[in-house]
This record gives structure tokens, C-alpha cells and sequence, in this order.
């Protein structure tokens, strides 16, 4: 019995060694490593595309090889494009050890990747860093601001300065009527006229009081819709208000006094944003995202409504008792407090309401309450009224002293904010809390800010609050005051190159699109 | 025992050098697709199995009496490909009811000039499959034919996997639902209806139509199904406008048509 377990043991130990056969070729004395550095500079940077500009990186390598025994390769690609059979190493640019190189690629957010090899061990090390791609018109505030003349222009400020009157460069001249409204839509579907074929992305939408509507590639700032080729069913009618473009998870969405007109994207192939039959009897621009639904203002019939997420069902809201013929002035909407709210008016007699909700979390909670809004209040005849989207339950509206308040919407309370760097007496025209809060993928692009415009002569300056922010209040003067021309500002709205992810949706806010 | 199961362990554990692959076998499976893509295994069902081509609704959509047309079925091969190219083998299988005929309701299998296209080209691994139909003047007199069939054996091809080698193509003369209909978007299903978008488009609304349609912007499918309902919706009131009034549009059940109001 023993012979055999000591043959079985040995036999074990045969077959175990058996197993341990090296037939690598690769075997040597000694294997140096390989360490990278320099790519580090330029983490958070952002490059313009399109312009001349050239990303350049000299990276320091370290090792035991000798020069000539190291092959260096460069590679970019889009973080958010689909993966390739090779990965990283299907968007070669470089074999330099130095990179230099132009950059004309479509905005988003890029990963470079630093690839050194040993020629003589085939050993592979590389390094990484993700940098952002912009254009000139892909990343920045846009600026709705109405002319002298009464007609609607557009500017856009970002690191390259303010751009202004984009609409007389890429729509032939100011737009009819005053401004009405501004929106921006991530991953937007469109016939692109470049290339005649369906296409996504970045889109910036300019809407008027007089009914007129342009649709641009961020881009390249290329018209791609207006009124005649939104909708399947033909030109827009001439009573049709466009009002705002807006996201879901699943829709790219348009609202306007006729309805709200949904278009499914993120399939396989883009679609071509072309819009078909409304799905509700009316609405407005003042519309959020309620749980799983959508609450909104109708301007016909004067009353906030609700319909589910895929714009089927609509239902008047049950809020009690309030006067009839109201007209909605303001809305927002805070996921960090948890709060909705519609500013309304009653124009025979200039009383406002609030109409407040709660914000649930995969519940369909209800409307929570309408209350009076306090005659004494600024918040009660201000005409510049925005909601804080971020920090704190406030609705920042400007009185008539030219003094920028929060109106405490869950203590009915005002307080003066301090806006440094802003002089006293300047006539405030606009302000908002635009921000973005990427939750999926880059979120080096997030930010919370504070805008203000005040007007100057003809023109305007643009005051952005963004570090030293406390509470939705402003503690230090503003790091961009940009001036410009030719127009007062009406409405700011933030657009940047990063790719939101459609999860971003589901139930926050990445960016907001009411004031 | 034990020192023998070690034994056996250890050697079992060892590195043991795999023959490459190098079967000669080829086979044919079919590749079955629903309103939002490819559909594969277990999740084939006999629905998607089955078609419907209806020589009315393709002659509404060329606007020209069809007497002879070819419908094609997509299918994939197994095994290496060729530099040559390969017949397919086809054979009908028998199904209760009206059968289609080879020569009258469909070209047969084996005509010569039907095998020059039922073949997978030379270094491909995907194919559309031919079958040519004959509109038979008994379509009209007797009703539909079914064409049940399979992916045969020749000196190239075999069956591939059980339940993706067969298809159904049922033959018709007259109106029939299309086996792609969505209830949600054009609603119930009648040969009046179906009529009427014929009639109001111009368009086949057979399945090669609707498998376009699918395919492209689902706002236009949106669109398309909310055109009927306004339309339908603008006839009866035409309709009540009349002295004396008519009552709504029916089907020839009786039925009042009606539309999705998407």
C-alpha cells in the first residue's frame, strides 16, 4: 500500500513539473522597466479645434534601454466612441517621440495614450490622459441678447473671448422679434448638410417673440432647422410659438403653445430630429421633469398639467383653488433641495403664486401647495426672476432698486445678495444659476455658477460668478466680466463638448433649461 | 485512492496542445429579425418565422399588375468560407393545408435559372436567400398557399441549427396582415384599413414596406400613425357632414376603423 502511494506521489510530482515546461522565448537575464512622464501637464486642458492648435507633449522616458531601442507611439481617441477591434491602437497619429499635431477632430472628450516599446523584448508601457476637444461654437455661454432694434441676436463667450451677433455670420442677420427664449440639447439627431446624411450632435436653439426659430450645429454654428423643416407634417403654422427644446432619457423634446413634440433617440443609427404630431393640447416653456413624469405650464388653458414620460396621457394637476387666466413668468428646479417651482401671475390684478413640488426619487408623489406670494416682496414684482438650481430653496429676483434678492420659498423670507464687482445703481437684465452636473463619464466639466447681465449703453456686461460661491451667493468679484455689444441680455445658457450620458437623465438634472 | 486521484489531477492539470480547427463542414442558418433588430436562439419565434406577401399589396405599391416577384431571406453560413461560390440547397416542407406548388405558386428549387441565384458568393458569409413567387390565378379562386422551407444537404451546405433552418412564406391574392403589423401603432387589423392606407399613400404596407419603415426614424413612424388618425378623423367628419349624414368608415366586419392616436 505504501509502494503505491509513493508511486502515486511520484507520479503527481512528474505530472506537476510536466505542467511547469517553460517554452517561452522571451526569457532573459534581466527585464528593465519603462516609466513615463510628462503627460501629466496637460490633464484638464481644453484645445480648440479646427484652428491651427496643436497638441504637444514631450514626454520624459525613463529606463535601462538605450534610445534606439525604444519605439514611441501617440494615440487619440473619443472616450465616448464605440470600442474597435484593436482598441486604443486604431487611432495611431504619431510615431514621434515628441507629439505635435493638429487637432480637427469634432469636439468631446479625448484620451491620449503614450505608447513606449522595447525593441529588443517587445516590453509595453504607456501613459494616459484625457484632454478636452472644442470649437470655436462647441464650449461656452451663449448669449440671447435683443437689439436696439428690437430683433433677436446671439453671442457666445468662452476662453476665446466673447463671439458676437452669430446669428448676421450664420442666419443672415438678426432674427425677427425679441428674444424668448434660448435652449441647448446634448447628442441632438439632424440631417447634417455637409454631408446629407443623419448625424448627432450638440444642438442651440434660438426662438423669438415673433414665432421665428433656428436650430444650429453647436459645431460649426450650421443652421440644420428652422421653421419650415422641424416637423414631419411641413412648415411650422403661423400661430406655432416655438418655446423650448429639452431632454429625456429616451426623447429629445420640444414644447410650444400647440404642444409637446417628442422624437425617440440614441439608436443604433441617428435619426433625423424632425418632429411629428404634438402629444398634448398645449404648453409653454416653463416645463421640468417630475419623477417619472413632466409637469408644465399651459398657456391656453392656464393651469399646470402632467404627462408620463413618454408624452402619452395628460392630465390637468389637482392644485386647489387659484384665479383662472394666470400666466406663468418663471420656473426652476434644485435636485439638491428637492424642489420644483412655477412662479405664476394674475394679470388683472398683478397677484402671484407659487406652485411648489417635491421632488421623489422613483415615487409619484403629488403637487405639494400653491401659496400667495407676499405683496411686499421683490419676488412679488420683480420682472427678472430666475430659480437657484444648485444650493439653496432661493428664486433670485432683481427689484426695483436694481438689487439682486433670494426669495426663500420655504420661508418666504428676502435677502439682499452682495454682487461684487457689480456697481451699484447698474440696471440688471438678467440672471441665472446655469450649471452642469455630469454624473456619467467627464466630470472635469462640472461647474455651478452665477450669472448677471447689466446693461451698458447699447450693449452689455456679463458678470460670471463662479469660484468663492457660498450658498448660491457670490463672496468675491466675479472671474469673467466680458463686455459686449449691440444688445441687452435676455437669456445665458452654458454649452459644453462633453458627451452626457443618457443615464445622467433618469432622474437628475445635468444642466437646466428654464429661468 | 487519493494518491491516485492526485495522479489523475495532475496530469489532468497539465498544458495539453489543442488541434486548430479544421472541420470541412458548412452549414446555413436563417437570420430572423423583429421590429427593433436581430433576433437569435431560443428567442425565435414562429411569428418571426413566418411572412406574408400579398401580390395586391405589392402591386398598390409599383402601381403595375405583379405576377412574378422575389422575396429575400437572410441567412448566414458556419463553418470556412469559399472561393468559390456555392449553391444553396433548398426543399419544401409539407404543411396541413393548401400547400404551394413548385411551377405554379413558386419557381422550384431546382430550376436551373433559379439556381444561378441561390447561391452564397465566393469568400462571404452572409446571404439572401431567393424565393421567387408566381401569382397562380387559384390564389383568387381557392385562397392562400403556404411555402414551407428549409435549408437542405448538397455537397457544400447542411442544416445549421434546429429551429433557425425554416421559414414560412405564406402566399396570397388578396390583402393580408403583414406579419410585421404593430398593433400599437396602426392598431386592430383589417383589410379595409389596410385598404385605405394603400389607397391614401400610394404606398405597398406589405412587410418589405414596414421593415423600411422600422428601420428608419421611429418620430416619422410616430408621425405616419398620428396622419392616419387625423386623416380617418377628417373623412368621418366629411362623412357626418353629409345630407343625410354617413356613419364612420367600417370594416367588412362591421367594425368602425380605427387608428392610434399617437
Amino acid at each position: 500500500m505504501r509502494k503505491y502511494a509513493v508511486c502515486s506521489f511520484l507520479i503527481c510530482l512528474f505530472g506537476l513539473s510536466a505542467c511547469y515546461e517553460d517554452d517561452s522565448s522571451m526569457g532573459s537575464d534581466s527585464v528593465s522597466d519603462i516609466t513615463i512622464m510628462g503627460l501629466e501637464d496637460l490633464e484638464g486642458q481644453s484645445i480648440v479645434s479646427y484652428a491651427g492648435n496643436r497638441l504637444q507633449c514631450s514626454p520624459v522616458i525613463q529606463s535601462g534601454y538605450a534610445d534606439g531601442d525604444l519605439a514611441v507611439a501617440w494615440y487619440l481617441f473619443n472616450t465616448s466612441a464605440e470600442e474597435t477591434p484593436n482598441g486604443y491602437q486604431d487611432f495611431l497619429i504619431s510615431t514621434d517621440r515628441n507629439l505635435d499635431y493638429e487637432v480637427n477632430l469634432p469636439p468631446g472628450t479625448y484620451r491620449l495614450v503614450c505608447e513606449v516599446s522595447s525593441l529588443s523584448n517587445g516590453l509595453v508601457k504607456t501613459a494616459t490622459v484625457d484632454i478636452m476637444v472644442a470649437t470655436l461654437f462647441s464650449n461656452g455661454f451663449y448669449v440671447l441678447k435683443e437689439t436696439p432694434e428690437g430683433t433677436t441676436e446671439l453671442d457666445l463667450y468662452n476662453e476665446n473671448g466673447l463671439t458676437q451677433d452669430l446669428m448676421a455670420d450664420f442666419a443672415g442677420g438678426a432674427l425677427a422679434g425679441s428674444p424668448r427664449n434660448l435652449s441647448v440639447i446634448y447628442e441632438g439627431e439632424f440631417i447634417d448638410p455637409e454631408t446629407n446624411e443623419t448625424a448627432r450632435g450638440n444642438l442651440v436653439h434660438v426662438m423669438t417673440e415673433d414665432n421665428v426659430y433656428k436650430g444650429f450645429k453647436a459645431e460649426t454654428m450650421t443652421e440644420v432647422f428652422n421653421n419650415e423643416n422641424l416637423f414631419y407634417g411641413g412648415p411650422m403654422d403661423a400661430n406655432e410659438q416655438p418655446a423650448l427644446f429639452f431632454m429625456t432619457m429616451f426623447y429629445n423634446c420640444y414644447a410650444s403653445n400647440t404642444g409637446i413634440r417628442i422624437a425617440q433617440v440614441g439608436g443604433d443609427t441617428p435619426g433625423t430630429g424632425k418632429l411629428p404630431y404634438p402629444s398634448s393640447d398645449g404648453a409653454s416653456k416653463y416645463l421640468q421633469i417630475h419623477g417619472m413624469d413632466v409637469v408644465y405650464w399651459n398657456d391656453a388653458s392656464h393651469r399646470l398639467e402632467r404627462t408620463d414620460y413618454n408624452i402619452n396621457t395628460v392630465s390637468p394637476e389637482d392644485c386647489g383653488e387659484y384665479p383662472g387666466g394666470m400666466e406663468c413668468i418663471s420656473s426652476g428646479r434644485n435636485d439638491n433641495v428637492g424642489r420644483i417651482y412655477f412662479l405664476c401671475e394674475e394679470p388683472a390684478t398683478g397677484d402671484r403664486y407659487l406652485f411648489l413640488y417635491s421632488i421623489p426619487m422613483f415615487m409619484q408623489t403629488g403637487f405639494d401647495q400653491v401659496l400667495q406670494v407676499d405683496p411686499s416682496t421683490h419676488l412679488a414684482k420683480s420682472r427678472i426672476i430666475s430659480g437657484n438650481s444648485q444650493t439653496g430653496s432661493y428664486i433670485y429676483c432683481v427689484g426695483e432698486d436694481h438689487k439682486l434678492y433670494v426669495y426663500n420659498y420655504e420661508e418666504g423670507t428676502e435677502t439682499e445678495v452682495p454682487l461684487p464687482g457689480i456697481d451699484n445703481g447698474e440696471e440688471i437684465t438678467y440672471v441665472s444659476n446655469p450649471f452642469l452636473n455630469i454624473g456619467f463619464g467627464d466630470t472635469s466639466a462640472n461647474f455651478d455658477a452665477l450669472v448677471v447681465a447689466t446693461r451698458k449703453g447699447n450693449g452689455y456686461k456679463l458678470y460670471i460668478y463662479d469660484e468663492g460661491m457660498v450658498g448660491g451667493m457670490p463672496t468675491k468679484a466675479p472671474e469673467v466680466v466680458a463686455e459686449g455689444g449691440n444688445g441687452v441680455v435676455r437669456c445665458v445658457r452654458y454649452l459644453s463638448p462633453v458627451t452626457v450620458d443618457k443615464n445622467d437623465l433618469f432622474s437628475t438634472y445635468v444642466y437646466s433649461w428654464t429661468d | 485512492m487519493a494518491a491516485a486521484l492526485c495522479a489523475a489531477w495532475a496530469l489532468a492539470a497539465c498544458e495539453k496542445d489543442l488541434e486548430p480547427f479544421s472541420s470541412t463542414d458548412c452549414h446555413l442558418n436563417f437570420v430572423y429579425t423583429d421590429m427593433y433588430g436581430t433576433v437569435a436562439g431560443e428567442d425565435v419565434t414562429d411569428e418571426m418565422r413566418t411572412s406574408t406577401y400579398s401580390f395586391v399589396s405589392a402591386s398598390a405599391g409599383t402601381g403595375t399588375e405583379v405576377v412574378r416577384d422575389t422575396l429575400w431571406f437572410e441567412a448566414s453560413t458556419m463553418g470556412f468560407l469559399s472561393d468559390v461560390d456555392r449553391t444553396i440547397p433548398l426543399v419544401q416542407v409539407e404543411t396541413e393545408g393548401r400547400n404551394a406548388r413548385p411551377g405554379v405558386d413558386y419557381v422550384p428549387f431546382d430550376d436551373p435559372g433559379f439556381l444561378q441565384l441561390c447561391k452564397v458568393p465566393a469568400n462571404t458569409a452572409s446571404v439572401q436567400v431567393p424565393i421567387i413567387v408566381l401569382r397562380s390565378p387559384s390564389l383568387e379562386t381557392e385562397g392562400d398557399v403556404t411555402l414551407k422551407f428549409a435549408f437542405g444537404t448538397n455537397e457544400y451546405f447542411s442544416p445549421g441549427y434546429k429551429g433557425l433552418t425554416e421559414r414560412v412564406l405564406v402566399i396570397s391574392g388578396r390583402l393580408a396582415r403583414p406579419n410585421n403589423w404593430e398593433d400599437a401603432y396602426w392598431g386592430t387589423y383589417s383589410q379595409a384599413k389596410h385598404e385605405l392606407m394603400i389607397e391614401w399613400t400610394g404606398d405597398a404596407w406589405d412587410e418589405t414596406f414596414l421593415d423600411e419603415l422600422y428601420d428608419g426614424d421611429y418620430a416619422y413612424v410616430d408621425y405616419i400613425a398620428r396622419w392616419f388618425y387625423e386623416t380617418l378623423a377628417e373623412v368621418n367628419a366629411d362623412r357626418a357632414a353629409q345630407d343625410p349624414p354617413l356613419g364612420p368608415l367600417t370594416d367588412e366586419n362591421g367594425e368602425e376603423i380605427q387608428f392610434v392616436k399617437r
